[in-house]
This record gives structure tokens, C-alpha cells and sequence, in this order.
């Protein structure tokens, strides 16, 4: 062990290890020493300069220049003066040279008053107005703004910024995240994420070390004001300690407890953030179709999930009369195209690491499973009815924390290794074509699997890219888009249980389309050798997905011979462009007799989904009735996933709708209606029905269900010839000898 | 485009078809017949068959509309079958019957038809014009049990139009206590009303009042087919320029939305009148075909009974 080093503080003698600095010195004998970038455990960076001493070694004069005393180590016989006239000068007027560069007072002082530099400043008597301000900063690197709010918890002002360092030793040193850097010179310089990305883009992990380590407003905890929960709050000292039900890593692994504190309550206004809430046997904790913006985590006994609105109504039948008639029909003729639309899968994917089957849409999760999380993270409505089995113990959670638990690389290993253990063999199953893959394979993939997540915007991969994987989303929606030369068309939206990029993998050949996160997105990747190796080895569901991809491929090509046909400028703001089957009435020959809506409404249970109102255009008058888009809007956020294209790309809405009208609201359209059903139901009396009443969602599909061959009702029952089906608006409009500016009607 | 055009003419083919075929058998049984046509001979009773077949035929056009996802071929294609075998009905009967007319049943049966092939004509007259003239001439119309209710809403568009400029209106108290508007949340559960915002009256305003109170208001709470609001666009527009020049600069929007307003209101009027006369007419058609089928009945029993 090397020789302790005496020295002499204001007067007091110390005696410290070799490489204990002045300021720790300082402080082991009670005399404090002002800082603004020192924050121990820190390594000192000395840019702030506000801890500066005056030193004299041994009997050589004063040395001219004042040290810093964070950075500075003591020496043998080291004379330290902390406090005089010239040290409080120098002090007061670095200050003031920092206050230069930094609005006073700033967010955090104006909020919690707690800002260090302007605490500072009254110690030490600096005036914030003594040097002129600096200004707006310059940008460093190009696309730099001064505010970035682009993080779900952390707001950034680079303007308070005061390049302390202080947050990039915490990121790097503390943290080991290497997400903040510096970047620019002198006046230019500022802290960066990613060496360049907005912070919410960035890798950052939301551990909140730079936060809690930032002495200005330059980051800021957001507050998230009235959103609180009722039950009883876990303040943060708990949450911190909290264990899973396994009693494995503390479910906030990783995150700066005084991150936690700070979130959850620390300035008096985020209490109630994560409640506990007990539930007795029977007790219901959520309801498909309310809206709500909490996610729930088991920590205690067993919850049941399921649709209770009843599977029924939205498709409708044909009847027996035009049942017998297409039987005859299929006897004399031998389409094998007469129902290309296979059937859906046999479950019903909802908000919760599992999937209800829909023959009886009911499931069980346990301690450790969390659900909720679409309805926390994108505000989807609950996508099922969760009720308590057993005396249960839940956290609700809103979405700061969950997002914190998200990025928490503890908590999702946590979470991940229970979808691999206990999800992904259902979850794989839910795709017909995996149904019945063996056990061993699905226990190969557990391992090999990669699960992904991708924030809102996102590119999962892009049209070009080499094909690595086949994807399966597990949380969210991710929109499949292809570029053309007319433009960009959507192909389609996948929800959870939706799959993608198996065409890629099995050609060979790059991605055909571009794949992006709506919202908030889970994915699990399968590897493409993997893939590959699974298409090899079970020659059933190698020829599934073959022909799937077949037919992927011929819809794609068909759909991208019309966009490049078309000019995408036109018809935009009408929305007309984005129509594939429009129903048009020729008013010259209409004469307003409603057969058409009769015939809708007779087609399905009474509800009609047509109206005889909308744009005209010249003589034709464009109803209100699903367009069939090409970009179909209403299927993001659906929580069940009960809208959906066919393989022809109609619109479909399945059965198992729970009403809660977020398709309705998303269709720009207005073509999505909201109808009330007379049901029996069976109540929550065993034994009991009664009479009640479901709303579901309606759109036209085309009289598909009725019979996929024939026109459309309203098209069949018009006695003028009317109605017209329009596949092309634009062709068609253009077709017509006179089309005037649309007007409504 | 209107209903009798190109898309027609294998129907009217096939009836000319028909009447020609008809002629062929009448023509050789009419000189062969030493007692002239008569209905109860084979030919003559074929003609009557034939004709009491398409009789039945036309009637199921509205067994056709009452089913419209049964698959039996388009309304549009058993319209044409309707109108083009409805006329090809007259030269069966007259073949049917050898142009002699005796007994009161035959007699009232004939008269009968011919009053339901004549409105069927009247009313395919009417549908082949009126549409487009309703296209035309209404272009604010909506569907049209939705009419009282555009009205109603036109009603309160007008007062909120006057009241902003002229403040509290007592004159019109109704509509004010009807835009104490209900708001509905999603499912319908929650209600809440809001008061109606009330204005102060500004300078200048007073002849807007006496518009709205005299002209705008009766006219949106009349027919919409009397008063100088009903006129034609050049002279409602006229008149509504005359009041614009009398106020303040300031307000005439005000009077070209009150303008618009008595315009749309118009508009609903002449689609109902229109209305009225596209589909009145099935209030004649629709009976007289009811009548037709029962006497038609009446006249094979009878004719059963007698002739064999």
C-alpha cells in the first residue's frame, strides 16, 4: 500500500490516499467545495471549473493558475485554500459565464426550483443578467433542434444544456448504454444520442441515469399529469425491490432508482403511476371494448380472459332458398374459384400473451403474465374481458412505466423468456399452415427465434433488403407497402398473429415490400435458414406457404398494375383514389326508389350498409359504402383483430367484433357503421338469459358471404341499372363525358 | 343517360318478336274462323293463356323486389321483361279476345288492363325525365325521409345565422331552445346539454332581422314553395343582393348564408314535389295490377266454369 499524502485544507490538515483529489479531501474533513459538473461516483471531468482552489505545494509560491478541485489529485505537502475573495470571485463569475448559456430561470427551476446551477448562482451571488446571453444555439450536425420531445420520458432542452458531462459519464460509465455523446466545438458543441438521433429514436434504454444525474432543466422527467389510477400506490422504494412471482431479478433491473422515485412521485405529481390493485374470485378487471390506458401485471394468482359479446351477425347467411340455388349452381358448374377466401385462423388474437380460441374464446393467465399492453401503449380498447379466478394481486401500470419496463433489458429478458416458454408454440399454432407442426421443431425454434420490437414509425425491413427472416407480430400492426411507379400502395396490415416475409426467404430474392411499425410493435423472427429448414423438413407446410406466397404474389402483381396505371395526385383529397370497389349511383337514371338500401339492409339482418348520400360528381352520386381502400385504415387498432381483408381484398368483418367502434372512427369515410343487435344472453347468472343488446361493427363486404360470385345486392336489386360497381374511379370518372368539381350532397 | 336507351333493345327485340309471332298465328286464324276470333276457341285460348301468364309474370316484379338476395336474376333485367312483355300484352288480348269486347267482366277486365298499362307508361314516361331533372334541379337533395329533419336543421342553421348578428331573437324562441344541443359520448351513455351561445345585436343588423323574421323564417317553416324565396335563382338571388345592399359590408355574408339557406330549402322542396310525381303514380299502378289479377282470376274461373 503506497504512503498516505499529508496536506492542509483551510487550515486543516488531512491525510488521504495517493489520488484522492482535492474536493474528496475536502470532503472527508467537513469543508464543502461548490460544483456543478462533479457528481460522484462519477470520474471528474473539470469543465465546469466552479470548484476551483487556490493551491500552494510545500514552500514555492502560490501557483497563478487556480485548480479544479474535483479533478485535481493532492500532493505531499499541498496547501489548499477554498474560500477567499479571489476563489469567490472566480467563482461567482464562472457561474455567471454558465448563466450566459442557459435560460434563467429554466424549466426545472420554474417547476421544482431544484435547478443546481441557479442554486448555485444565489451561493455564490452570481447575476444571471451581468453577461449577455448567448442566444439560440447553432445547430452542431445538421437536423439538430434544440427541443427534441421525442422521448416517451425524458424531455431534452438542449438550451439548458450547460455541457457539464454529466449525463455522458452517467450513460457511459454508470450505465454502460454508450447512447450520449458530445458533438460540435466550443459554442457549437452539444450532447447528442446516437451520435445524431432524436432521443426517443435512439437506443436509449429509459434507465434514467442521465436524468437524475443532469443538474439543469436540459432534461427533464415528463409529468403526466391527471393520468392517474385509483388504487393504492407503490411508491417507488417498494417498486424498486419488487421481485417477479418466481422471485428471480427485481422487475425493474437495471433502472436508476432515482429514476423510479422521480417517475413515480419524487416532485409530488406522478404518484399513483403503478397501483396495486386485489381482486376478489370474480371481481372483473377490464372489459372488452372500454378504452383505458394501463397495462396489467400479475403478481399474484389467476385471471380468466374472454370475449363475452356473442360470435355472431356480422357475416350474415343467405338463406335456404338461395342456399339450394347455389347448390344447384355449383352441380352444373365447377368453379374451384368459387370461395377463395380460406378461413381465418381458428383463434382470436387479442391484448395478452395469448390467443382465445374461437370455439371457445376463453384462456387463463397467471403470476408473471402482463397484458394489456396495445391499450397502455397505443390506447386500443381492451380487447377482452379479464376477470379474477382467485384472490388476485395485480399492478396496473400506466404507460411511463411501462414504457420504462419495455426498455428495461432486464424486465423484457423476463417477459421474453416466458413468451418463449409458455407463447410462442400457441402463438406459432395460430397460423394454419403451423398448426400442426411437431412439438421438437416448435422446441428447436424457442431457441432460435428472435423477438424484436420497433417503435411507432419504424422500418422492420425495406423493399430491397436482403430477406432475412419470417416475421410473426405479436404485438401491434405493421403496414406492408410497396413501392411502384405510380406511387406507394399499402397492401395490407398486420395485426398480432399476422405473419410476413416468407416470399423474400423462399425465393431467395430481396424483400418485395417494405414492413413498418403502425405503433408500438412485437415481432418474433424466424431465422431464414431456420425457416428454410422447416419448409424442408415438413412438405406440407412447405407447399402452405408456397402457395400463400403464390398468391401473395399474383394479388401484389395485380394490385401494383393498377397503381401504376393510376396518377396517385388525383382523387387524393376525395379519397377516391384510394377506393378499389365503389358503389356509384347514376342519378339520371336513379329514381330514388331505395331498393338498393332495402336489399342491404334485407342482405344483412335489417342493418343496412349502404346510405344514399355522399360526393356527386356531375350525375353520379359516389354512396356511403365501404370503398374497399387500398389503404384500409380502419384495420389499425383493431384490439381482436376482427377486420380484415380477404385474399380478393374486400374488407371483412368477423364475427367476434366486440363493438368497439375503432374501425368505425379510424375509416375517413364515415363507411363503417356501428349497428345494435338483439341477442339473447346468457348473463352472469348461470341458468339466467335474458334479453340484451350488442353493438358491432358493420361494412359493406360485398354480399361476399351471400355468394362470392354474384354482384352485390344493391347492384342486383337496382331495377334502373343505377348502382354501379367501380373498380377504377378514375378510369371510369375520366370515361364520363362531363365530371365536375364533387360536391355533397 | 335515362331508362329506355340502348340497353333496351333485346327486350324490345323479343317483344317485336312476339307481337310478330302473334300476328303470324292471328292473322291465318282470323280468316279461318267462319264466326270471327273467338276467346274460347284453341287459338283464342292460347292468346288468352299467354297473356294471363305475362299477366302474372308483371306481378312478380314486386315478388322479385320483396327478395333481392335470392338469386333470380337482376331486378333491372326483370324490369325490362316487365315493361317490354307488359306492352306485349295488349295485342294478346285484343288477339285473345278478336277484338270484340262482350260481357261485363271481359269488358271491366280490358278496361282494367288498359288503365294499368297506360300509368305503367305514364309513370316509365316520368322515370325517364324526372331523375334527371331532380339532378338537376335539386342538388341539395338528401334521402328523402331525411327531409323534415335537413329542414329542422336548416331551421336552426338560419336562426344561428341571424342570432350572431342580431342577437337574442324572442320571435324565434323554438329554434333557441332547440340548439341547446345534446351531445351523445360513443355509445350513447352520457348526455350533456350545452346552452346556446348567446350574441349581441350589431349596429347595422336590422335589416337583416326583418329578413330572417319576415322572409327566411315562414319560408323554412312553410312548403318551401310559396313566397319570393321560391322563385327562381336569378330572382331569390336578386332579392337577396337588394338586402345585402342595405347593411354593412361587414354582414352580407350573413345574408348570402341566409340566402343559401332558404336556397337548400328550395331545393328539398322541389325533391319533394318531384318526389311525389316519380313514385305517385305506383299508387294508381300498384292497386289497379292488385284488381287486374283479381278480375283476371275471376275471368279464368268463369270462363272454366261456362265455355267447358
Amino acid at each position: 500500500m503506497s504512503e498516505l499524502i499529508d496536506a492542509v485544507i483551510d487550515g486543516q490538515d488531512v491525510r488521504v490516499a495517493p489520488g484522492t483529489t482535492i474536493f474528496e479531501a475536502a470532503q472527508r474533513i467537513g469543508v464543502t467545495i461548490p460544483t456543478v459538473c462533479h457528481l460522484p461516483p462519477q470520474a471528474p471531468a473539470g469543465v465546469c471549473r466552479v470548484c476551483c482552489v487556490e493551491v500552494r505545494i510545500g514552500d514555492r509560491p502560490p501557483e497563478r493558475a487556480m485548480a479544479a478541485a474535483c479533478a485535481r489529485p493532492v500532493e505531499a505537502g499541498m496547501v489548499v485554500t477554498t474560500n477567499s475573495e479571489k476563489i469567490a470571485t472566480a467563482r461567482r463569475t464562472l457561474v455567471e459565464l454558465l448563466l450566459a448559456d442557459h435560460p434563467s430561470p429554466c424549466a426545472r427551476q420554474r417547476e421544482s426550483q431544484d435547478c443546481e446551477l441557479e442554486s448555485r448562482a444565489i451561493e455564490v451571488g452570481a447575476r444571471a443578467d451581468r453577461f449577455p446571453t448567448s442566444g439560440a444555439h447553432p445547430p452542431p450536425i445538421p437536423g439538430w433542434t434544440a427541443t427534441d420531445d421525442s422521448h416517451t420520458h425524458i424531455a431534452v432542452d438542449h438550451a439548458a444544456c450547460i455541457m457539464c458531462d454529466r449525463c455522458v459519464r452517467a450513460c457511459n460509465d454508470i450505465a454502460h448504454n454508450d447512447v450520449i455523446g458530445r458533438t460540435g466545438k466550443g459554442f457549437h458543441s452539444a450532447i447528442t444520442f446516437d451520435a445524431g438521433r432524436p432521443m426517443g429514436d435512439s437506443t436509449c434504454v429509459s434507465c434514467g441515469e442521465c436524468l437524475v444525474s443532469c443538474p439543469t432543466g436540459a432534461l427533464m422527467n415528463k409529468g403526466f399529469g391527471d393520468a392517474l389510477i385509483p388504487g393504492q400506490p407503490v411508491p417507488a422504494s417498494i417498486l424498486v425491490g419488487l421481485r417477479g412471482p418466481d422471485g428471480g431479478a427485481p422487475l425493474f433491473e437495471g433502472i436508476a432508482p432515482r429514476f423510479l422515485e422521480k417517475t413515480l412521485g419524487d416532485i409530488g405529481r406522478n404518484d399513483g403511476a403503478v397501483v396495486q390493485r386485489n381482486f376478489a374470485a370474480g371481481e372483473v378487471i377490464c372489459t372488452e371494448g372500454d378504452f383505458g390506458s394501463t397495462a396489467f401485471y400479475v403478481m399474484s394468482g389467476a385471471v380468466e380472459v374472454s370475449i363475452t359479446a356473442p360470435i355472431s351477425r356480422v357475416r350474415n347467411d343467405a338463406g335456404p332458398f338461395a342456399r339450394f340455388a347455389r347448390k344447384m349452381k355449383s352441380l352444373l358448374t365447377s368453379d374451384a374459384d368459387a370461395d377463395r377466401d380460406p378461413a381465418p385462423g381458428l383463434t382470436i388474437p387479442i391484448d395478452a400473451p395469448v390467443d382465445l380460441s374461437r370455439a371457445r374464446p376463453v384462456a387463463t393467465l397467471g403470476a408473471g403474465e402482463l397484458f394489456g399492453e396495445m391499450t397502455c401503449l397505443s390506447f386500443y380498447p381492451r380487447s377482452a374481458t379479464v376477470k379474477a379466478i382467485e384472490p388476485t394481486v395485480v399492478l396496473e401500470i400506466l404507460r411511463p412505466v411501462l414504457q420504462i419496463l419495455r426498455r428495461s433489458k432486464a424486465f423484457a429478458a423476463q417477459v421474453d423468456a416466458r413468451y418463449r416458454e409458455r407463447t410462442l408454440e400457441t402463438h406459432l399454432r395460430s397460423i394454419p399452415f403451423l398448426a400442426d407442426l411437431p412439438s421438437d421443431f416448435v422446441d428447436r425454434l424457442r431457441e432460435r427465434v428472435v423477438l424484436q420490437s420497433f417503435e411507432p414509425g419504424q422500418v422492420i425491413c425495406a423493399q430491397g433488403d436482403p430477406s432475412d427472416g419470417f416475421y410473426l407480430v405479436r404485438l401491434g400492426f405493421v403496414k406492408v407497402s410497396q413501392r411502384f411507379p405510380g406511387g406507394e400502395l399499402v397492401l395490407n396490415y398486420h395485426g398480432r398473429g399476422g405473419f410476413f416475409g416468407e416470399i423474400g426467404v423462399m425465393s431467395g430474392a430481396p424483400r418485395m415490400a417494405t414492413c413498418t411499425a403502425v405503433d408500438h410493435v412485437d415481432v418474433v423472427r424466424i431465422p431464414a435458414d431456420e425457416f428454410r429448414l422447416m419448409l424442408d423438413r415438413f412438405a406440407d407446410v412447405g407447399e402452405a406457404f408456397r402457395a400463400e406466397a403464390d398468391r401473395r404474389d399474383r394479388q401484389n402483381a395485380e394490385h401494383g398494375a393498377l397503381t401504376a396505371s393510376m396518377d396517385l395526385g388525383e382523387f387524393l383529397d376525395q379519397g377516391l383514389m384510394q377506393a378499389q370497389n365503389l358503389l356509384v349511383l347514376d342519378l339520371d337514371r336513379c329514381t330514388r326508389c331505395d331498393l338498393c338500401v332495402q336489399a342491404c339492409a334485407t342482405a344483412h339482418d335489417g342493418a343496412s350498409r349502404l346510405i344514399r348520400e355522399g360526393l356527386r360528381y356531375d350525375n353520379y352520386l359516389v354512396a356511403t359504402s365501404c370503398r374497399q381502400c387500398r389503404d384500409p385504415l380502419c384495420m389499425l387498432g383493431c384490439p381482436v383483430g376482427s377486420i380484415r381483408r380477404r385474399d380478393t381484398l374486400e374488407i371483412q368483418i368477423e364475427d367476434w367484433c366486440i363493438g368497439c367502434a375503432v374501425c368505425a372512427e379510424n375509416c375517413p369515410y364515415g363507411n363503417i357503421t356501428m349497428h345494435e343487435f338483439d341477442v339473447t344472453d346468457s348473463g352472469t347468472h348461470a341458468g339466467r338469459r335474458k334479453a340484451a343488446t350488442h353493438v358491432k361493427a358493420t361494412a359493406c363486404d360485398l354480399c361476399k358471404n351471400l355468394d362470392a360470385n354474384q354482384d352485390p345486392s344493391c347492384v342486383v336489386a337496382c331495377p334502373h341499372g343505377a348502382a354501379i360497381r367501380v373498380e377504377n374511379p378514375r378510369e371510369f370518372f375520366a370515361s364520363q363525358k362531363t365530371v365536375s368539381r364533387p360536391e355533397h350532397s | 343517360m335515362a331508362l329506355i336507351d340502348r340497353r333496351q333493345r333485346r327486350w324490345a327485340l323479343f317483344a317485336a318478336m312476339g307481337l310478330i309471332l302473334s300476328i303470324g298465328f292471328y292473322v291465318p286464324y282470323h280468316r279461318a274462323a267462319i264466326d270471327g276470333p273467338s276467346g274460347s276457341s284453341d287459338i283464342g285460348l292460347g292468346f288468352g293463356i299467354a297473356a294471363a301468364a305475362l299477366m302474372l309474370f308483371e306481378a312478380l316484379l314486386n315478388v322479385r323486389k320483396r327478395f333481392p338476395t335470392w338469386a333470380i336474376g337482376r331486378a333491372e333485367t326483370w324490369l325490362k321483361g316487365h315493361i317490354w312483355l307488359g306492352l306485349l300484352i295488349v295485342p294478346l288480348v285484343l288477339f285473345h279476345s278478336g277484338f270484340r269486347f262482350r260481357g261485363t267482366l271481359a269488358v271491366t277486365l280490358t278496361l282494367v288492363l288498359a288503365a294499368v298499362i297506360a300509368s305503367g307508361i305514364y309513370g316509365l314516361v316520368l322515370q325517364q325525365f324526372l331523375p334527371r331533372m331532380m339532378t338537376r334541379w335539386s342538388p341539395g337533395e338528401t334521402v328523402y325521409e331525411q327531409i323534415p329533419h335537413v329542414v329542422h336543421l336548416l331551421q336552426l342553421e338560419a336562426y344561428e345565422i341571424a342570432a350572431a348578428v342580431c342577437g337574442h331573437l324572442p320571435e324565434a324562441v323554438a329554434e333557441e331552445n332547440a340548439l341547446t344541443r345534446v351531445a351523445a359520448d360513443r355509445k350513447g351513455v352520457r348526455r350533456r346539454s350545452v346552452p346556446f351561445r348567446q350574441f349581441a345585436c350589431v349596429e347595422g343588423s336590422e335589416p337583416i332581422r326583418r329578413f330572417y323574421l319576415e322572409e327566411v323564417r315562414p319560408f323554412l317553416h312553410g312548403d318551401g314553395r310559396h313566397g319570393p324565396l321560391a322563385e327562381s335563382d336569378e330572382r331569390r338571388v336578386r332579392m337577396v343582393e337588394a338586402i345585402g345592399r342595405t347593411v354593412p359590408p361587414a354582414l352580407q355574408e350573413a345574408v348570402r348564408d341566409l340566402g343559401d339557406v332558404a336556397a337548400e330549402r328550395r331545393d328539398l322542396a322541389v325533391q319533394r314535389r318531384l318526389h311525389h310525381w316519380l313514385h305517385g303514380w305506383l299508387f294508381v299502378h300498384v292497386p289497379l295490377t292488385a284488381a287486374m289479377l283479381v278480375l283476371l282470376a275471376a275471368h279464368v274461373v268463369l270462363a272454366l266454369r261456362y265455355a267447358y
